[in-house]
């Protein structure tokens, strides 16, 4: 659900440049029976290097490659598909460090589990083996001429060639590929964002979108926790200048585009700028259903706000979301203005029981009492009386802390910061 | 799912004016998840049998009536719900030509069985049984300016000025102190005032102004009145009959004249052609499908653009189907991306009769298509025709040679709606096409 300038939203996904972050929010922009999934085209830029598939079969699959985008209101992929995109839709990149990437991709292929490799080719299975055999610096040196080649020999400017020229550029002379690639920077996106600067980046994004703020989401596939110096990185620091000469050269531009196009608006856009220009517009879209007499959003329809993780059993009727890893959870509705409502949340349960008691409310920035209601299979219906003005309400609900499950003392990993899952939300006019 | 121009719509329904026809096809257009229900406003002001008759002014929850249109994009009801329409609802309404409507509510009444007054009060049994054991003209002078006044005593203006004048409106004995309010809220609180007797000219209008492809034929439902053959009965109360709707007939033949001024130019000229070069991209741009083994779905739950179909059976549930019919030609319409080739696809529950799967005729934007019935697990035929679109969406027309009634009336199984073939879903799949771009990526 975008507003009405974009008929929706195209991810192009650069490996290891923190868009498995990304995705698990943009999934929250759309319905639930509409989010995109990775099986739908499978990956057109991988197969027939990592896997059995020959280049000439996948490249037949244009068919699906567009249809996708009938399927989905945001379509997040590793897969080139900007030729495919139809007119209207937002498109947008992330570029990152190429050292930090092709460190990154190396780190991400030593975490893979032997299952994970089963059904590629030999070549490839031995490629992530060798990862946790060799140093970094053989590594690169042994496979970045073979079957790594695209994935770590400027891997950037690779990628964005094939937006151009196909599964072609996979194979060339990356500084050959350099033109088409910066070129396609250019002009082929409505927004290029930086892994440095992702909530920036994401903020950005937003403010072409017309949504709420970006707040704090959660950082997922994060192959590299090692901060600071690392020996194994400088001792491979020459063959890593060696193959990023060209994706350095696109990061540099992919900066300054950045810098030109995007910087201000990631910084400067505010709950204010949303409200005041786009809100009326994007709420008048979401459309609510009766429930017992209130109108309920159920959180398979898209969610309009900050402050909570993806979905948990998407596509199913049990079908949830958790406030967090913020404090702070944000949700617009629409809501007729002048009416004296209950504004509702149906709350599944809280992360640790303790994070009841610390519930405190705001309605379009006030504080405001807040009760909890009986509701058959709930925990609890936070329920506050209000009477918002404008044709939707900015409900926050903030709580002191939130925690994993371990931190809340349950069993069972849930490393998600998490203050309490709900299912729906909405309004019920007193 | 109406033209950006309106946020909804609301069909105000007035009492037997062909209202329960317009009903199911109304509800096709919005999801069906969002099909307005009667029991969300409840009996608290007019439209409900015991309140019609009850002295007492009935109170409303002015909240709650606000509210309702958040629940639904088509709000039908036979309350007065105009004051709390918002701001660029589309408001409807249809009149009748007082005798005719008033006839027709006696007539209703009558069909009325004992089990349908068996919770009611007293006085209300009484008005629904006498209908069948006093003539008209006696009926109509016992009930008429009593407890049957709300109903049987210019029905329609009272109706139309209760938006502006409150439900004090049951209790007011002269209708014509009503007059000016009614005429008022006819002339400026509705974007379309329909005619009974133009029905479909009517509806036609209502799709030009929404942005829905013209009306099809539908079924007529509920119509009490079989016979407009000269009626005895009504000859006989001719003089009461006229003084119930003396300001009935003013408010009609306003309606009339701003039919005529209004909609009936747009109402018989509205086409294809028009939808399509108007508002066909807008809407159906907005109607979005889901993925279903590699092919773009469109489930009947969704709003429904196109006509030749009946509304949804098992509403409001996974197994909710639509029958094509009456007419023989049904027609979808849907997004599809422009300039390719593709398979347009129609998942057919079954048939009424198993011969019309031989006479299913296709036609895509127009031009006659061949088609294959194919399998599909749990479905008696995967219709799909291959195709190429040109535009940023398809009107696919099925044409068969007869609708059919399942059985005789009366025999087990009988469903008198004339009926081609059941379907749940609709679509399409892209078909694999030459590339131009192809030949930049061999490697």
């Amino acid at each position: 659900m975008l507003k009405a300038d974009h008929r929706g939203l195209y991810y192009y996904h650069l490996k290891k440049t923190g868009g498995s972050t990304f995705n698990h929010w943009l999934d929250t922009l759309t319905f639930g029976d509409r989010r995109c999934q990775s099986g739908w085209i499978g990956s057109w830029l991988m197969e027939g290097v990592g896997a059995a598939r020959t280049v000439a079969e996948a490249d037949s699959d244009t068919s699906l490659l567009r249809a996708v985008f009938n399927w989905s209101d945001v379509v997040h992929t590793h897969t080139p598909l900007r030729r495919y995109v139809p007119a209207g839709t937002l498109c947008f990149t992330v570029l990152r460090d190429p050292v930090q990437r092709v460190v990154s991709q190396v780190s991400d292929w030593r975490r893979h589990k032997p299952d994970v490799t089963d059904r590629m080719t030999s070549a490839y299975r031995n490629l992530i083996a060798d990862s946790n055999r060799l140093r970094l610096c053989d590594h690169l040196a042994y496979y970045a001429r073979q079957e790594g080649r695209w994935m770590l020999d400027n891997y950037m400017t690779r990628a964005l060639a094939a937006v151009r020229l196909g599964r072609a550029a996979l194979f060339s002379d990356a500084d050959a590929l350099l033109d088409v690639a910066l070129s396609s920077l250019e002009n082929d996106y409505d927004l290029i964002g930086l892994t440095e600067k992702s909530d920036i980046s994401r903020n950005a994004l937003c403010a072409t979108a017309g949504l709420p703020p970006a707040r704090a989401i959660r950082h997922l596939n994060r192959s590299r926790t090692k901060q600071g110096p690392d020996p194994e990185v400088e001792e491979a620091s020459g063959i890593l200048q060696t193959l990023t000469g060209a994706d350095r050269i696109l990061y540099a531009r992919a900066c300054a585009l950045f810098d030109q196009r995007h910087r201000q608006a990631g910084e400067a856009y505010d709950t204010e700028a949303f409200e005041s220009r786009h809100a009326a517009r994007v709420l008048g879209q979401q459309r609510g259903t009766w429930r017992d007499g209130a109108t309920s959003f159920s959180v398979r329809l898209p969610i309009i706000g900050s402050g909570f993780h993806g979905r948990d059993a998407p596509g199913t009727p049990a079908c949830a979301v958790w406030s967090g890893p913020a404090t702070c959870l944000t949700l617009y509705m629409p809501v007729p203005p002048g009416l004296r409502v209950s504004l509702l949340i149906w709350i599944r349960g809280y992360a640790a029981q303790r994070q009841r008691d610390q519930i405190r409310v705001r309605v379009d920035g006030h504080p405001a009492d807040h009760q909890f209601r009986s509701a058959e299979g709930y925990a609890d219906l936070l329920t506050i009386d209000a009477r918002p003005l404008r044709d939707f309400v900015r409900l926050e609900v903030e709580v002191d802390e939130t925690l994993t499950s371990i931190e809340a003392g349950r069993e069972g990993l849930d490393e998600r910061k998490r203050g309490f899952a709900f299912d729906s939300y909405g309004w019920r006019p007193d | 799912m109406l033209s950006r121009q309106y946020r909804g719509l609301y069909f105000y329904h007035l009492k037997k004016t062909a209202g329960s026809t317009l009903s199911p096809w109304l509800d096709t257009v919005t999801a069906d998840e969002r099909v307005f229900d009667p029991a969300w406003v409840g009996p608290a002001l007019f439209g409900h049998w015991q309140i019609e008759l009850n002295d007492q002014p009935p109170s409303g929850d002015p909240e709650v009536l606000r509210a309702l249109f958040y629940w639904s994009d088509v709000i039908q009801s036979h309350k007065p719900l105009r004051p709390f329409a918002p701001a660029g609802t589309l408001c409807m309404t249809v009149l009748r030509d007082p005798v005719q409507r008033l006839v027709s509510q006696v007539t209703d009444y009558r069909r009325l069985t004992p089990a349908d007054w068996a919770e009611t009060t007293g006085s209300f049994r009484d008005l629904i049984a006498d209908t069948n054991r006093l003539p008209l003209r006696n009926y109509l002078e016992r009930y008429g300016h009593n407890e049957g006044r709300l109903l049987l005593d210019n029905h329609m203006t009272r109706s139309l000025a209760v938006g502006r004048l409150g439900p004090s409106v049951v209790l007011v004995e002269d209708a014509g102190t009503l007059l000016d309010a009614a005429l008022s809220s006819l002339e400026n609180d509705y974007d379309v005032i329909g005619l009974t007797e133009y029905l479909d000219i009517s509806r036609n209008a209502i799709c030009a102004m929404a942005g829905w492809p013209p009306a099809g034929e539908i079924r007529r439902l509920n119509c009490s009145r079989g016979s407009q053959d000269h009626d005895p009965a009504i000859a006989e109360a001719s003089g009461i009959l006229h003084s119930l709707t003396r300001f009935d007939r003013i408010v009609y033949e306003r309606a009339s004249a701003l039919f005529e001024d209004r909609h009936r130019a747009i109402g018989e000229t509205y086409d294809m052609q028009a939808f399509e070069t108007g508002a066909a991209s807008s809407v159906l741009h907005r109607l979005s499908g889901t993925h279903r083994d590699g092919a773009t779905f469109f489930s009947v739950r969704l709003p429904i653009m196109g006509s030749g179909f009946h509304g949804r059976d098992d509403a409001g549930k996974p197994t909710c189907a639509v029958w094509s019919g009456p007419a023989t030609c049904l027609t979808l319409y849907m997004p599809t991306p422009p300039n390719v080739d593709l398979s347009l696809l129609v998942w057919i529950r079954g048939y009424a009769a198993e011969r019309q799967r031989h006479q299913i005729r296709v036609r895509v934007d127009g031009q006659p298509a061949p088609h294959n019935l194919v399998q599909a697990d749990g479905y008696a035929d995967l219709l799909t025709i291959d195709s190429r679109t040109e535009r940023g969406f398809v009107r696919l027309e099925i044409e068969i040679d007869q609708t059919l009634t399942s059985v005789e009336a009366g025999s087990e199984g009988y469903d008198e709606r004339k009926r081609g073939f059941s379907f749940d879903g609709y679509g399409w799949r892209l078909l694999p096409s030459d590339d131009p771009d192809r030949r930049y990526r061999t490697p």
